[in-house]
């Protein structure tokens, strides 16, 4: 998979960019694989996870 | 779909209301890993269509979270005239309703600028790649920067590889 990336990485200079400028091109990667309603499910559970912590701050 | 997604956007679709998904969570749809925590839709501004907007989520009791006062919703066929945007707080989230896109134009032409994604066996209008990507780099803020970044990724992505 990694060796897989690399070569997407490499052939795309957009992705370079991405990742030079801090994407995280792996997780971006792994999240084009999914369908659209897969990367609503992931946001909303990180989503959940973000508004746990906030209450536990408040 | 209805936990998974946003209940706010099932209740505008399962009420026939005119509208395009836009903003981060369109972007999210497209592939992007950021988080956002609320739903931003264009929608057609006929009396019509925002009474019917009003109806669907009137149960979620709707504030204007931009007034002072956060005053109730309460849309009429009469007043619904005035309104040109809907900045709206409800009890399961926030939602924005905006006219027009920056970069984009008006109903009509995010229309014509979104493509059909199918959740969940229910087909949504989205605001397209290319669209997102105008309309951020025209509003060009810090957030719409890194947006760019990973949606011109993720085209670039996929022009390459047919899987992604």
């Amino acid at each position: 998979m990694i060796a897989e990336y690399e070569k997407l990485i490499q052939d795309c200079p957009a992705l370079k960019e991405a990742r030079l400028q801090g994407i995280d091109v792996y997780m971006l990667l792994d999240n084009l694989k999914r369908t659209p309603a897969q990367r609503l499910a992931r946001h909303r559970i990180a989503l959940q996870n973000l508004q746990k912590f906030h209450k536990t701050a408040d | 779909m209805s936990d998974k997604f946003s209940n706010l956007i099932d209740k505008l679709r399962d009420s026939n209301v005119q509208f395009v998904i836009i903003g981060g969570l369109a972007g999210i749809v497209h592939g992007t890993t950021r988080t956002t925590q609320d739903v931003d839709i264009c929608c057609k501004f006929t009396p019509e269509n925002i009474l019917k907007l009003f109806n669907a989520i009137k149960d979620t009791h709707p504030v204007h979270r931009m007034n002072p006062g956060r005053p109730v919703l309460d849309l009429n066929p009469v007043n619904v005239k005035n309104f040109k945007n809907l900045y709206l707080d409800t009890d399961i989230g926030q939602l924005d309703c905006i006219n027009e896109v920056q970069g984009i134009g008006d109903f009509e032409e995010v229309f014509k600028n979104a493509v059909t994604i199918n959740i969940d066996e229910r087909n949504y209008q989205v605001l397209s790649i290319d669209a997102l990507i105008k309309s951020k780099q025209s509003l060009n803020r810090p957030q719409d920067k890194l947006d760019i970044l990973q949606l011109e990724a993720i085209k670039q992505a996929r022009q390459k590889k047919e899987n992604l």
